[in-house]
């Protein structure tokens, strides 16, 4: 069971391949909607994990990849839509990088491989780790992104740290500085426990 | 047969995939469509909603709007009219957004400041301060050291009921005569404002007067005064000059002897004399400067604070201090010496950028800005002469003391009052 652990910390896909890097950029300025995109994500991978694991044995090897693409899409619109009905204010947050979620390869990567999965607990179980590590993630790069760069958190307001605010942290390069330095410490702490185990 | 099964396996799956997502898309869209329309309509009127609380429902109203209106909405049940507007001043960081209401018989029920980025706070009564008034806007200032802003939301505001006036929503609310009064000051004493903003502090008013004002920079005075049923508005300068106006703006000062007096006894009492600093200042800024005589009579009523003649070389010469309004609204001391034919001989500023500490990278070569004025008259004046890059309200300033200092040698040339 550890080794799974770590395996699934280093290999997690939005730190070491990089997949869904575009939403997890675009949702991370506040924490709030941080959360609601990895919450997102994780309610697809596991919908979908689930659902194309249950219909693993109707899934032609051609078809593989069309099913797993539609089924992600429908349910990132499911969730979308459960998401503008009850948090309409993270829905807003999030935008069109909600939507997005239908096409990051960390989804439609993690549903096609569902086809290959032992069992639908297996895949369920896989895929709330996955989408655990995602938003566990995303809400640390949010928050160091907004404390950093808007003095604020979640919507409260750090005004002690108004006048040190970093405007780059906002924006995009602020993004790919923080998600770097997550995935440097992660990398880090996945070797040493690697190394440990050996 | 093998190749049709083939084919239908591998269609199976996608088109199962399609069929039940369809069903559970259209299930969830009629469970949750009504709440989402629902979210859709209260953060699209939100912010209506908090000015106007027992509001059903609204619906834009379409009109040509100034750029101060962003969008008008009528409320469907007939309560009235929310508006959204923005204003900006020159310290704001981004644009000011507020929502107000207007009930139907055209009074502000409601306001509400959305966005507030100024490095000036008017304070959170102040937009309160809107609310009960009609069109005319009658109750409400200005905050002390924060005109600007509040005179950016109070001109946003009246450019909201203006749009609804002119559409024939809402009845024009009727001014009072002190509110009349009060918009003819611009045009009858400069030295009491700035653009449209009073720069006057209140005195305790006496005798007819119903209130009094007096120039922040010392030109002046302004009175509301009322004579039988009718009220005026007397102003007077620092020469002794007065006129009185009526709520047309027509003056009618030769019919009013007895409010001239009252104003002039007043503005005697309380009136600051500049000629000292004057005198040194001219005897410096002309060297062998003689004779420096005070000038009065002058009917020009703006920024000029004291006038004088002296000679120097042989010739007359006319010097006037000027305290218009610069940086920060701060009166500047500004002289002008015009030679007999009303042409400038100098102009110089005791101190040209108030707070210079502000202005860093400030190049200007002052003794060439200033040389630039000589030689001009009313006739060859441009403001642009005054121009200094940066320095707006410096610039402002310096040409509203030229002007003033022009208006001021005609009225001398005139025989003055």
């Amino acid at each position: 069971m550890a080794e799974k652990k770590t395996n699934i910390l280093r290999d997690n896909p939005l730190m070491i391949l990089l997949l869904g890097a575009c939403p997890a950029l675009a949702a991370t300025t506040d924490v709030r909607a941080a959360a609601g995109m990895g919450v997102m994500v994780l309610a697809v991978l596991l919908l979908s994990g689930v659902i194309v694991s249950l219909l693993r044995s109707r899934i032609a090897a051609e078809s593989v990849v069309p099913t797993c693409i539609l089924t992600v899409a429908g349910c990132t619109s499911v969730m979308q839509m459960i998401q503008e009905a009850f948090l309409p204010s993270v829905y807003n947050m999030i935008g069109i990088y909600g939507a997005i979620v239908a096409v990051i390869v960390l989804t439609n990567r993690f549903a096609c491989e569902a086809v290959d999965e032992q069992s639908v607990s297996e895949t369920a179980k896989a895929a709330v780790t996955t989408g655990l590590y995602f938003l566990v993630i995303l809400v640390v790069v949010a928050a160091i992104r907004q404390v950093l760069g808007s003095a604020s958190l979640a919507g409260l307001s750090l005004s002690f740290l108004e006048e040190y605010k970093i405007a780059a942290m906002v924006k995009a390069p602020g993004a790919y500085i923080v998600l770097a330095i997550v995935a440097a410490v992660i990398g880090k702490v996945s070797m040493k426990k690697e190394k440990e185990e050996k | 047969m093998e190749n049709k099964k083939s084919g239908m396996k591998f269609l199976a799956a996608p088109i199962l995939v399609v069929l039940v997502f369809a069903v559970v898309l259209t299930g969830l869209n009629a469970g949750l469509g009504p709440i989402i329309e629902e979210n859709k309509s209260s953060q699209a009127f939100g912010p209506l909603m908090a000015v106007m609380p027992e509001a059903e429902n609204f619906e834009l109203v379409e009109a040509q709007l100034p750029d101060t209106v962003l969008a008008v909405y009528r409320e469907t049940s007939g309560l009235g009219y929310a508006i959204r507007c923005t204003a900006t001043s020159q310290y704001s960081e981004e644009p000011m957004e507020m929502t107000f209401g207007i009930d139907s018989e055209g009074r502000i029920c409601g306001m509400q400041l959305d966005v507030y980025k100024e490095s000036k706070d008017f304070g959170s009564d102040y937009p309160l301060s809107y609310v009960g008034q009609d069109s005319t806007l009658a109750d409400v200032g200005l905050t002390a050291g924060v005109t600007y802003s509040s005179a950016a939301f109070k001109d946003a505001v009246a450019d909201a009921f203006a749009v609804l006036i002119e559409n024939d929503l809402i009845a024009e609310g009727v001014k009072g005569d002190g509110q009349l009064l009060m918009e003819l000051l611009p045009t009858v004493h400069s030295g009491l404002v700035l653009g449209t903003v009073g720069q006057y502090e209140e005195m305790e008013p006496s005798g007819s007067m119903v209130s009094a004002m007096k120039a922040l920079n010392g030109s002046g005075f302004a009175y509301i005064m009322a004579e039988g049923d009718a009220s005026y508005l007397a102003v007077a300068n620092n020469f002794g000059a007065c006129s009185v106006y009526n709520t047309e703006g027509v003056d009618v000062t030769a019919d009013h002897a007895a409010l001239v007096d009252e104003a002039m006894a007043h503005a005697a009492e309380h009136g600051t004399s500049y000629f000292d600093a004057a005198k040194a200042r001219f005897e410096a800024v002309m060297p062998g400067a003689s004779d420096v005589t005070a000038v009065e009579g002058i009917d020009s009523f703006n920024t000029v604070v004291e006038a004088v003649t002296f000679r120097c070389n042989g010739s007359k010469y006319y010097g006037f201090y000027s305290r218009s309004y610069g940086y920060a609204n701060e009166p500047m001391d500004i002289y002008i010496v015009l030679d007999e034919n009303g042409a400038i001989a100098a102009e110089t500023a005791k101190e040209l950028i108030l707070h210079g500490e502000y202005f860093n990278a400030y190049t200007l070569d002052e003794p060439a800005y200033k040389a630039g004025f000589k030689g001009m008259t009313a006739d060859t004046w441009s403001a642009d002469t005054a121009v200094i890059s940066g320095a707006t309200m410096t610039s402002n300033a310096m040409a509203a003391a030229t002007e003033d200092a022009f208006a001021a040698f005609q009225s001398i040339q005139n025989g003055g009052n």
